[in-house]
């Protein structure tokens, strides 16, 4: 029998957020209720720290199978647990891409083995992510899949869409869509703005990403399919999802870490630590993001962790591929930036998140009889990192501040996490 | 040459950040005591604590005047009898000033020489900044001006400076000179000697020879310039006072 | 250790150093002995990764002029056809000793990146439609000389850039030298070739060359971009020299101390005719000699006393501490 004693934390309870220990048995919560007895088991000081179910991220380049050399699911696990989180949604942009039923069990295999964080693998729509057809949805659905995305690409051909949302309508999946204009991006490196008009590059303008949202909307409203926005990156979107969400269209969205945190003068540096898909965008559509998160327009955060090589990104800026890491920071970026409280941050990170991808042990308040999937977060608590558990460097987050760190993470009972200072 | 020519050409000889006032102004000697008396300045404090109060430790100059503008007046007043007795006469003469000050210095030796024999010689600037063996070594100053007023080829060529000190500068200024032309002999005007010479370099006038040791600077003020006139040498002190805690 | 990247937030003052020393090495370009010892013994290396003959040219030549030796790499021939990264290109021929590097490159903040992975100065040649700061200091040198003698800014002076903006870094690297030295800029291009927005840019736009021709002390030509899609933004080459070209007729009614200049090459006959490329009042040709003494300027200035603080004096004698007394 294996116990753990979680004590002076503020635990988000079913009745909301109160000061209580958690005795943790074999992997369930046994008990929540302040001074609670030992009696043997391992104590974790949680004083000063929320005490919450384990984040989800619903959106995760583990980069395996084909591109380990980058990340694979082993060290990708690794850094979300690291984070905070107990699950995530894997991005099925790999090589090959899962848009079959044994790739899908291979991932989600690899994830268990590894052991650090229960992983969801997400399924394409289109065959191979070509656009052209539709994959193998059934199949995905049976080994476990319940959002489908060819993220990295948008679905370009409305047809193609209305069938895939009407297909997953009845079985209750989540079209999953990476909302970028090809033609509209096409030669894009950053924003389309003052920044990129005073740098001479190429820009995105925030067009390419409203105007898939708008078409996909009038789509979602023809097949009531649940529909979810990844990498929401500007103020227009955001108007869009409100205006869906106030029809009672079934929309959820999410916004990047990076996209809260930084904006397109942070690009003006030519660093491609700054480069990424959607790009980072004005100084005011970062001020309505983070309202937006704080109001729940905006749903969840989801960290597009996206690892490349360092010599892949070592490169002049227009050379660089898209992509920044973030399960390390993502909950210490929103602690550092927005104004949560216990109750939100544990929604945006956990609850919300989980339900959208229909995790049923994850992403519960913390009460006895569920499995114990939990983190221990210090929202006062300020770091610096140089180094990252990730095997890609690519994190315009090294070398600078932020306040909130995560004390030890809990998967099934089990820490998968406690990072240097944590306190026994 | 009139004055007012004169001193044009010395305006357009003079580095764009000096070019200010390139009048002579009436010398206003700034009062730093007579000439061989010390005066002490105050530079730089800086304040140590202790548990027992605060020791004050002070980097002091000690200034010594020793050229006075009348000293300078009479010091290139004879060396310009000494460039015309040596060279019987002024023709084919041609004066370099190294800039800066001995740009200015060069152009009132040229109007000296003029004064005495009736003759006007020729001046201008040679700039060393391309020429100095220690490029990677000093903070880089601005390049100053280049002005040959004539073809240097078959001619005597006087090279005028403020200090003579390590011989260096007259080194480069030698170089330069290889570059602009083939003149027929070289020789060096110098206000002051300091000595120290690490090469084998002597001058052919010097103004006053000043003893100095390696710590001291020698100070040259030169009134086309600095408004002020003069020669000092500054030695470093050092003394501490002891404060009381407040 | 500094570096030369851009031009934008430099300061007047340090423009004015520039041009003051490239002053003199026009002097020097014009002497019987073109050259100075001054850079003996060090080596200034070339990546060019877009293809150029006249700014490669200028700087080798500036080096030579400064007895420095040269090396030069270009992509075609070299390593990097091989699949060697741009980083791996410069660690490899930094380690053959060399003391400065100019790069050009298409994509835009590459000599930013050789700079953070170089442990030597370098001096930007030109990177993708951002930065072309060596041609912004000959541009403002060729106008300082032809309008304000040896000495200060450009102040007061109306200069009007015309052409492809949207894609120039000559025009990006004017801009910020122009108006830091005190002239007011116009830029004057059809809408498709006009940055696409230029909210804070110190200047004023115009959408037609004859509206503000008899204002202008000098037009800066900049060429039709065909490689970076040139008459694809525009309907025609006839169409734009119509508009916009630096025709005869247009410089008869300049005002007639007004100059002409273009970064080169020019394509006659369409940015501009053949009769005012040849016109005395046309200062390419002096640009193409300015340039020369601008770069020597650049590399004297970033190799010369590279070791040392220029803030600290010289000669200080040495401060020791001696603390004593009761403790």
């Amino acid at each position: 029998m294996s116990a753990t004693l979680i004590t002076g934390g503020l635990v988000l309870e079913e009745d909301g957020p109160a000061v209580a220990d958690v005795l943790v048995v074999d992997g369930v919560v046994a008990d929540v209720a302040p001074d609670l007895a030992a009696h043997g088991a391992e104590v974790l000081d949680a004083s000063g720290c929320w005490v919450g179910p384990g984040f989800v991220d619903l959106h995760t380049h583990l980069r395996e199978p084909g591109g380990e050399y980058k990340e694979d699911i082993a060290s990708g696990t690794a850094a979300a647990a690291a984070g905070g989180y107990t699950a995530v949604v894997a991005m099925p942009n790999t090589d090959p891409a899962v848009d079959a039923g044994h790739l899908a069990r291979f991932v989600a295999e690899r994830g268990a083995a590894a052991g650090y964080v229960d992983v969801m693998p997400a399924g394409c729509l289109s065959a191979g992510r070509r656009g052209t057809a539709l994959a193998h949805l059934d199949e995905l659905w049976e080994a476990g899949v319940r959002l489908f995305t060819d993220d990295g690409d948008s679905v370009e051909d409305a047809g193609l869409l209305r069938r895939a949302m009407e297909y997953l309508q009845q079985l209750g999946g989540v079209v999953v869509q990476h909302a970028i204009d090809r033609g509209l991006a096409a030669g894009g490196h950053m924003h389309e703005g003052t920044v990129s008009s005073r740098l001479g590059m190429q820009g995105v303008p925030a067009l390419a990403e409203e105007i898939v949202v708008a078409r996909d909307l009038a789509l979602v409203r023809l097949t009531g399919a649940r529909y979810h926005i990844q990498h929401v990156s500007t103020a227009g979107t955001v108007a869009l999802v409100a205006e869906a969400k106030a029809a009672g269209l079934p929309v959820t969205a999410e916004v990047t870490p990076h996209h809260l945190a930084f904006c397109h003068d942070d690009v003006a540096t030519t660093d491609p630590v700054f480069k990424m898909m959607p790009p980072l965008r004005t100084a005011e559509d970062r001020r309505v993001l983070r309202a937006a998160l704080e109001e729940g327009v905006i749903d969840v955060v989801a960290t597009d962790h996206a690892p490349h090589a360092p010599h892949e990104k070592d490169v002049p800026f227009e050379e660089a591929p898209n992509g920044v890491i973030g399960l390390e920071w993502a909950a210490a970026v929103v602690s550092s930036v927005c104004n949560l409280d216990a109750e939100t941050f544990f929604t945006r990170m956990s609850i919300t998140p989980a339900a959208i991808a229909g995790l049923a042990d994850h992403g519960r308040r913390i009460g006895p009889g569920r499995v114990a999937n939990l983190v221990v977060f210090d929202p006062a608590g300020e770091w610096v990192a140089t180094t990252t558990v990730s095997r890609s460097g690519n994190a315009p987050y090294l070398g600078r501040p932020w306040r909130g760190s995560v004390a030890a993470t809990m998967l099934r009972g089990r820490i998968t996490s406690a990072p240097v200072g944590i306190r026994r | 040459m009139a004055q007012r020519a004169r001193m044009g050409v010395l305006a357009s000889l003079l580095a764009p950040d000096r070019r200010g006032d390139s009048r002579r102004r009436p010398l206003n000697p700034v009062q730093r005591g007579r000439k061989g008396e010390e005066q002490h300045a105050h530079v730089e404090p800086t304040r140590l604590p202790t548990r027992q109060g605060a020791f004050c430790l002070c980097r002091v100059v000690a200034v010594k005047p020793v050229m006075d503008p009348e000293d300078v007046a009479r010091a290139l007043r004879r060396i310009a009898h000494e460039v015309l007795e040596q060279n019987q006469g002024g023709d084919g003469l041609v004066l370099l000033g190294i800039p800066t000050r001995g740009v200015p210095l060069a152009a009132r030796l040229a109007e000296l020489l003029e004064e005495i024999e009736g003759v006007e010689v020729p001046f201008g600037s040679l700039d060393i900044g391309l020429y100095r063996d220690d490029l990677d070594r000093r903070p880089r100053t601005a390049l100053g001006v280049t002005s040959l007023p004539v073809p240097l080829d078959g001619r005597t060529v006087v090279l005028v400076d403020d200090v003579l000190y390590t011989g260096r500068t007259i080194r480069a200024a030698l170089d330069a000179l290889a570059d602009l032309g083939r003149p027929a002999r070289v020789r060096l005007a110098a206000l002051c000697d300091r000595g120290h010479r690490e090469l084998p370099i002597r001058p052919d006038y010097v103004g006053k020879n000043l003893p100095t040791s390696t710590v001291e600077r020698v100070m040259v003020r030169v009134g086309e310039i600095d408004g002020e006139e003069g020669v000092w040498i500054e030695s470093p002190a050092l003394t501490t006072t002891r404060e009381e805690q407040p | 250790m500094r570096h030369l990247l851009t031009t934008e937030g430099m300061a007047r003052a340090e423009i004015e150093s520039y041009l003051d020393d490239a002053d003199e090495f026009v002097d020097v370009l014009a002497r019987p002995i073109p050259k100075v010892p001054a850079l003996r013994g060090k080596t200034v290396a070339t990546l060019f990764f877009e293809p150029s003959t006249r700014t490669k040219m200028s700087f080798d030549k500036a080096a030579k002029a400064l007895s420095a030796d040269t090396v030069s790499f270009s992509p075609g021939t070299s390593s990097l056809k091989k699949g060697e990264s741009l980083k791996d290109t410069v660690l490899t021929i930094e380690a053959m000793g060399l003391d400065l590097i100019v790069v050009r490159h298409e994509a835009t903040g590459a000599p930013w990146r050789v700079a953070a992975w170089a442990s030597v100065p370098v001096v930007n040649g030109g990177d993708g439609a951002h930065q072309h700061p060596t041609q912004a200091l000959l541009d403002s040198l060729t106008l300082r000389r032809r309008f304000g003698g040896r000495r200060g800014g450009l102040d007061g002076l109306r200069i009007g850039i015309v052409g492809d903006i949207r894609h120039s870094r000559v025009a990006r690297s004017d801009i910020h030298a122009f108006t830091a030295l005190g002239a007011d800029v116009t830029l004057v291009a059809p809408p498709t070739l006009l940055p696409l927005d230029t909210t804070g840019w110190p200047v004023v736009t115009a959408g037609t060359l004859d509206d503000v021709l008899p204002e202008l002390d000098a037009v800066y030509v900049l060429r039709v971009q065909a490689e970076r899609g040139g008459a694809s933004v525009f309907p025609s080459f006839a169409e734009y020299r119509s508009r916009f070209g630096m025709t005869a007729d247009r410089l008869r009614r300049l005002k007639p101390d007004a100059v002409v200049m273009h970064p080169g090459p020019m394509i006659r006959g369409v940015e501009i005719d053949a009769a005012v490329a040849d016109d005395p009042r046309c200062l390419v040709l002096d640009q193409v000699a300015n340039g020369v003494a601008v770069r020597m300027a650049v590399l004297f200035q970033l190799l010369g006393g590279t070791r040392g603080d220029a803030s600290r004096p010289v000669e200080r004698p040495a401060e020791r501490v001696l603390v004593g007394g009761e403790q």
